[in-house]
């Protein structure tokens, strides 16, 4: 009887799990991009009823398998694209389910680190903040990286000579110069020293995998230069075996040149090396910059010549822990549009190189970021002018900077709904610069040290879950200004008339406190209201510190008791979403401290034998005021067409010029100079199997010249245009026209910009 | 095993390649300075070379040939020491070879030692010398007076700018065109680089426009250039010298300019004037406009 209950048990045991096993359901799919048809590797594709989610290999495969039978909502995430969910009905069997996935223009789902140095999606941010993926940048016309920064509302670019200019101008919040925009390039300050301008023909856009931006004062994570915002750029990391694009280009005043990215991961189980290089070339014959009607004998063509390459090896522990290192080198020389006697006429050549080696990792419920970093730049600057008096002179100013530096952070979870993250930066920049006249005996050199030291602290809590969340964080610099020296070493009458002023050039230190509060309510997933608060602040640079010279507005003194300037910062701002609209308006308002203005001395000095200049030095003078509107709205029709407009007005205007102290003119109530009141920036972005086409529209309205708001730049509107198709899987050509129209608008000094400008690039990747 | 292997390979063959690259890309101004220009005295005659004795406010000539290595010439520098070491001329150009002329005037120094030199962008440089003694025999010259010279300026209808000092002749722009070799000093009122009246000569820097048309100075083939110098002498100081050692002593090539600017009445200037004659010229008054006039006394060495 005994034996008889148990046979039957095992049968029952054994119908059941073999209908257990027909009851079973497995999934598979592959996920595209839904325009290229490109595999996407790294999207979860989650099933929330079974609490399980899976990810989609390099080759966009995913599966589930041993799953039982039902009904669920399978929904696929991956950042830089529209979520997407499909609802199905299971019962015994395969299943396969492939998804073709949109690119969203701004996704709130995407995950930014610049803004909080830790992962964090942009929906739960209370900041105004961005990202430019790379499809947006394949999509819009554009040549040099820095022109698809217009793609996020309230950075203003100013490119005036196109690919001719050794620097985009950046701007943001309506501030005016470079300075007050800190560039990242993932995650390490792009330029040397004391900030300042950039080189962005250096960055190949073929190598960028996004752009992560973060609007108003963030000195409270980043520290100096980080006034009107952050940019960062965030290079490809290799995900394939093997990949390799090669990319050539053509186009006006014989503009070409080439790119060749090789990549390659052998990571297995999230264990492995991988690597890339990337090389880009540009050559072109440059056009004059002066109208016909004013041109000169000894006004040529500008020329561009420039080589970058970039090499980059890594290994993965595991999931959770990489190092890297990097090698960047650059060299590129640009005519000026000047030439004289000189083979080469006036030009500027730089060179430029960076090492890094980095350190991502998690360790126990630390997640830390460490880099060390090596910077050097050698520029050569060559210029020939013959003065109104007839002479002539000829000299080369040569330039070795460089800047070293460790960069770290580390976020822990502190409690369920609280992470806080903490670091320490620091940044040790030196620079020398020498003038070498050839047509006298003299040199003039300035040479100064510009050390940086950082600790930050954050805290992000998520007061009401999924509702109410705050950031609060605060740093502390130390600024030290030592090394300084201005030596004239043979000096003739070109530069004796400076003896008198050379003055001993001090150490100096300066500290600053950079607070920043936000605090974010999300309605829901549509709609959330952000604030915040913010404080940033900028150090004097070294040529105002350390160089006595001529500029425009006269003849300047060194000043090494420049004190930093300050800018806080207030600001509202909303996300709305609804249906295929994704708007974001922002109000700011900020206040300028100590910025910093040339004032007269009182003296003035003949700088050659005929012409005599003002004295003048620049102090911390001023207030600035500034406020303004951002207004940034993405449409999405369908998978083909989508629409977005930008647009800014910046009212930015200098308050309480203190002129009891210096002889100056007084600048109150005067614009600052290069900031356009109203910036528009939109555009139209067809997609499809047959062919990809964008139009963008710009415009700028008019800007003040000089500060004393008495020449004034007009205002100018642009079209540009992009078509580009992909064919037999891997060729991929493209046509680009920027100032389709040919709207010729001069600059503050009469100059040219380059008109209408093709350049059709042929690719092929495999 | 194996596998770590391969790994540290792969790792170092990577890191070479890095270094490797970084060799190619490292770059710094090259140093290796070349060949450098070379400088001669003219010895044809009439050119000094060598040491030499001549007499105080006595003229003399030195030529010289200056060739350039690997890079052009970029700078000619012209140096003397007597009491001091000065600079008399520092000039910039960008040339493969260098023929220029100087006449110089012996000065009051019992030595002067005369050096030449050039450079090219490089920073590499050639140099000559000599020294010039003053000839114990030497005496001073005598000087001729003319009590009063009116020129007029630019848009003066009735009265020329341009001074014939030889001759003692003052001509109009088309007369002055015609004899350009004779015209060694003018006149003008200068409202665009507001140096207001100025005296000056054909090869001073002057706008186009303060002269313009056919016989505009833009248009010469001919321009003289006489150097002026202002002076603290007083005005009793000038009416009583009666030779040229005031001239010679007061003279100085490396500070005088190719205008007297600004002038007022009383205001004491010693010239050069193109054919090497020195003098002075005392303002004796001056009607600011650029139809004005401008008198002058002058005191000078003969033709």
């Amino acid at each position: 009887m005994k034996i008889k209950i148990i046979k039957y048990f095992f049968l029952f045991f054994l119908i059941v799990s073999v209908f257990e096993a027909y009851s079973q359901v497995s999934i598979n799919g592959k996920i595209t991009d839904a325009s290229s048809n490109e595999e996407l590797e790294g999207a979860t594709i989650s099933i929330k009823e079974l609490n399980i989610s899976a990810i989609s290999n390099n080759s966009g495969n995913y599966e589930f398998s041993s799953i039982p039978a039902g009904s669920y909502n399978l929904k696929v995430k991956l950042m830089g694209y529209k979520d997407t969910s499909l609802y199905i009905t299971t019962s015994a069997g395969a299943y396969n389910f492939n998804f073709k996935l949109i690119s969203g223009m701004y996704e709130m789902n995407s995950v930014i680190v610049t803004a909080t140095r830790t992962e964090k999606k942009i929906k739960d941010l209370p900041a105004s903040v961005g990202i430019i993926t790379r499809d947006e940048i394949q999509e819009i016309p554009a040549v040099t990286a820095d022109e698809y920064l217009s793609l996020i509302s309230g950075i203003n670019i100013t490119r005036h000579f196109g690919i001719f200019y050794k620097t985009g101008d950046v701007t943001m919040r309506g501030l005016n110069r470079n300075v007050y925009t800190l560039l990242l390039i993932d995650g390490i300050p792009a330029s040397i020293v004391d900030g300042g301008a950039t080189n962005w023909n250096r960055i190949n856009p073929e190598n960028i995998r996004k752009i992560e931006v973060i609007k108003g004062p963030n000195s409270s994570l980043y520290g100096s230069n980080a006034m009107g915002g952050v940019i960062n750029v965030i290079t490809r990391h290799p995900s394939k075996p093997f990949k390799a694009e090669v990319n050539t280009f053509y186009g006006t005043y014989n503009t070409y040149g080439g790119s060749l990215n090789l990549s390659g991961s052998k990571i297995k189980n999230d264990k492995g090396f991988y690597w890339l290089a990337d090389g880009f070339i540009r050559r072109s014959d440059g056009y004059v910059l002066y109208p016909d009607s004013i041109a000169e004998s000894t006004d040529v063509a500008t020329y561009l010549k420039e080589n970058n390459g970039s090499l980059r090896t890594g290994y993965s522990f595991n999931k959770n822990n990489n190092l890297e290192i990097e090698y960047d080198a650059s060299d590129a020389t640009m005519g000026q549009g000047k030439k004289i006697f000189e083979e080469l006429g006036n030009y500027y050549h730089d060179i430029y190189q960076f090492w890094q080696a980095r350190y991502n990792g998690l360790i126990g419920k630390f997640r830390i970021y460490a880099s060390a970093f090596y910077k050097y730049d050698f520029d050569d600057a060559q210029k020939e002018s013959i003065k109104q008096s007839g002479a002539y002179t000829f000299l080369n100013t040569y330039t070795d900077s460089g800047d070293k530096g460790i960069w770290c952070n580390a976020s822990f979870p502190f409690k369920k709904n609280q992470t806080i993250t903490f670091g320490f930066d620091s940044k040790l920049g030196k620079t020398k610069s020498s003038d070498v006249y050839h047509t006298s005996t003299d040199t003039v050199t300035y040479k100064g040290n510009l050390d940086y030291y950082g600790l930050f602290a954050q805290d992000d809590i998520e007061i009401i879950k999924n509702r109410l969340k705050s950031i609060i964080g605060l740093r502390y610099d130390i600024v030290n200004f030592f090394d300084a020296d201005f030596t004239i070493d043979a000096p003739s009458f070109t530069t004796s008339f400076m003896l008198p002023y050379l003055q001993p050039l001090t150490e100096k230190n300066w500290n600053a406190l950079s607070p920043k509060a936000g605090l974010l309510y999300k309605y829901n997933d549509s709609l959330s209201v952000y604030f915040n608060v913010s404080r940033g602040f900028r150090s004097g640079t070294l040529s105002d510190m350390c160089k006595t010279g001529d500029v425009n507005k006269g003849f300047k003194l060194a000043n090494p008791y420049l004190k930093p300037e300050y800018l806080s910062n207030a600001e509202i701002g909303m996300v709305i979403q609804y249906h295929k609209l994704e708007v974001e308006p922002v109000l700011f308002y900020s206040i300028g401290k100590d910025f910093q203005y040339f004032v007269g001395t009182g003296d003035s000095i003949y700088t050659t034998k005929t012409k005599k200049q003002p004295v003048i030095k620049r102090e911390n003078i001023s207030k600035v005021e500034i406020y303004g509107i951002e207004f940034a709205a993405n449409y999405t029709l369908n998978k083909h067409l989508s629409a977005f407009l930008n647009y800014s007005y910046n009212h930015s205007q200098i308050k309480d010029f203190d002129t009891t102290l210096f002889v100056s003119k007084d600048l109150t109530n005067k614009f600052l100079i290069d900031v356009p009141l109203h910036h528009i920036f939109s555009g139209i972005i067809y997609k499809s199997k047959f062919i990809n086409f964008s139009i963008i529209y710009k415009y700028a309205s008019s800007t003040w010249a000089d500060d004393e708001n008495t020449i004034k730049v007009d205002d100018y509107a642009l079209f540009d245009a992009k078509v580009s198709k992909k064919f037999f899987k891997s060729f991929n050509a493209s046509l680009t026209c920027e100032n389709i129209f040919n709207t010729i608008h001069l600059d503050s000094k009469g100059l040219l910009p380059p008109g209408r400008f093709f350049i059709a690039s042929l690719g092929y990747s495999f | 095993m194996h596998n770590k292997k391969n790994k540290i390979l792969i790792f170092c063959k990577l890191l070479f390649t890095v270094l490797f690259i970084v060799s190619i890309f490292s770059c710094r101004k090259n140093n290796d300075d070349g060949i450098g220009p070379t400088i001669a005295f003219k010895l044809d005659s009439g050119f000094v070379y060598k040491d030499d004795t001549i007499l105080i406010g006595k003229t003399y000539n030195v030529g010289i040939i200056a060739q350039k290595g690997d890079v052009n010439i970029t700078n000619f520098i012209i140096k003397v020491s007597n009491n001091s070491t000065t600079t008399y001329l520092d000039t910039g150009m960008n040339v493969s070879t260098l023929d220029i002329n100087k006449t110089i005037i012996k000065g009051l120094a019992a030595k002067d030692t005369w050096t030449f030199i050039v450079r090219d962008k490089n920073g590499n440089s050639a140099s000559v010398s000599f020294n010039i003694f003053a000839d114990s025999s030497s005496v001073f010259g005598s000087i001729v007076t003319i009590p009063s010279i009116i020129l007029g300026a630019q848009n003066n209808t009735s009265i020329g700018s341009f001074l014939d000092i030889k001759n003692k002749l003052v001509y109009n722009l088309d007369q002055a065109y015609a004899i350009q070799d004779s015209i060694e000093i003018l006149y003008f009122y200068d409202a665009i680089q507001t140096d207001a009246n100025t005296i000056a000569s054909p090869n001073a820097n002057i706008d186009a426009s303060v002269f313009p048309g056919t016989s505009g100075l833009t248009n010469w083939t001919v321009k003289n250039e006489t150097r002026y110098l202002q002076t603290s002498l007083s005005a009793s100081d000038f009416e009583s010298f009666y030779n040229d050692s005031i001239l010679i002593a007061t003279y100085n090539e490396t500070l005088a300019k190719r205008k007297a600017k600004n002038l007022v009445a009383g205001d004491i200037y010693v010239f050069r004037t193109a054919k090497n004659k020195l003098g002075m010229f005392k303002v004796l008054n001056v009607t600011g406009t650029d139809a004005g006039t401008v008198e002058i006394k002058v005191k000078m060495q003969p033709y």
